[in-house]
């Protein structure tokens, strides 16, 4: 077990798992469209691939239907406590709030979820995906103590 | 005449110091090759150093940032095959071979599903000089700390660990032939000491078993 920090957020990383985090305030680089990169976090079951889209699109196909992935994007300061981030807090998963309808890329089996929030003045999405949705129920506490383990500052 | 006498014993002493110096150095390198598994006398075989039965990683991951400035945790127990770890530097002219090689999806024996290159942190390594060699679909991390937890004698350098976080095999090699073979040894060596030997009656030992 060990955790991953970058750019005022930390989570941590079971043994197996995988974890890389882009972007954020500490980090200089800049998106294809000129726009300062905002902080991405993956954390997954499995092997992550070498290069990886925002909301993990390049992953998702390498999951097995036991594996899940958690994704944390962060948005421009400008968008903390609008109405689409109208959600104070950290989210808790629970089994109902995944549907295959909320995949960014739909592949067989698989079930997401997107939830949007505002943190300490900081704007995320929390994406989810899991390996099986006919499991979810099985897998959403695997989710959640990913995200229980969220430190956002 | 005094003079003369003092200044040969002089550099008498500065000779046997030179050579108490080299003898010295001369024993830590044989230590070091005899620590590693090393001969010397030309007949390596396919793997240059190897070890086997090493016990488990020293870490089960490995966390570092890639060229990119991605801050990466890449398992090494992660269930599912062995990982290859290669540790490579941009400066060492023996490694160059293995980015290029790495770059091309080389063969690879079919129980290792990733290999992963480490190098010595962005305090030791450019990651722009890294970028241009890292391949492009390989997890690539740079980590000091890695280096110093496996103790990594000389580049290039490689581990082979399976899916439970357990070392197979670690060594050098200066062409990909050369790692290939040391990588079917670790592998061949460690599913021998895992597979049950083969029982009397084993249907296997005869040619018809419903006769015997």
């Amino acid at each position: 077990m060990s955790r991953i920090r970058r750019a005022g957020v930390s989570v941590e990383v079971p043994t197996g798992w995988e974890a890389a985090a882009v972007g954020g305030a500490e980090f200089q680089g800049l998106d294809t469209d000129g726009s300062r990169q905002m902080l991405t976090l993956h954390v997954a079951s499995f092997p992550l691939p070498a290069d990886m889209a925002t909301f993990g699109a390049s992953a998702v196909e390498r999951m097995g239907p036991d594996d899940v992935m958690v994704m944390l994007v962060e948005y421009g300061p400008e968008s903390a406590n609008t109405p689409l981030f109208a959600h104070q807090g950290i989210p808790r998963l629970e089994p109902g709030m995944f549907s295959r309808d909320n995949l960014h890329r739909t592949l067989p089996g698989q079930s997401g979820t997107q939830f949007f929030f505002t943190h300490e003045g900081r704007a995320f999405c929390l994406y989810v995906v899991l390996g099986s949705h006919i499991d979810r129920a099985d897998l959403v506490p695997k989710a959640n103590a990913i995200v229980e383990s969220l430190e956002i500052s | 005449m005094t003079a003369l006498v003092i200044i040969e014993g002089l550099v008498i002493l500065l000779l046997l110091v030179l050579m108490a110096g080299l003898l010295k150095s001369h024993a830590e390198i044989l230590r070091e090759l005899h620590r590693l598994g090393g001969r010397i006398d030309g007949e390596t075989g396919p793997g240059g150093v190897r070890v086997t039965g090493l016990g488990e990683a020293p870490m089960t991951e490995i966390t570092g940032t890639d060229p990119a400035g991605t801050t990466r945790t890449v398992s090494l127990a992660h269930g599912r095959g062995d990982t290859l770890i290669a540790f490579l530097s941009t400066g060492c002219a023996a490694c160059q071979t293995f980015w290029q090689t790495l770059a091309e999806r080389p063969r690879m024996p079919t129980a290792i599903t990733r290999p992963v290159v480490v190098t010595k942190g962005p305090e030791a390594e450019s990651p722009g000089q890294v970028a241009k060699l890292a391949p492009a679909d390989l997890p690539v991390v740079m980590s000091s700390d890695a280096w110093d937890a496996f103790r990594v004698p000389l580049t290039p350098f490689f581990m082979l660990v399976d899916g439970q976080g357990r070392v197979l095999g670690e060594g050098s090699a200066t062409n990909w032939n050369q790692l290939l073979g040391l990588l079917e040894r670790s592998i061949a060596d460690a599913s021998s000491e895992t597979e049950p030997a083969i029982s009397p009656d084993d249907p296997t030992l005869y040619e018809n078993p419903v006769n015997r």
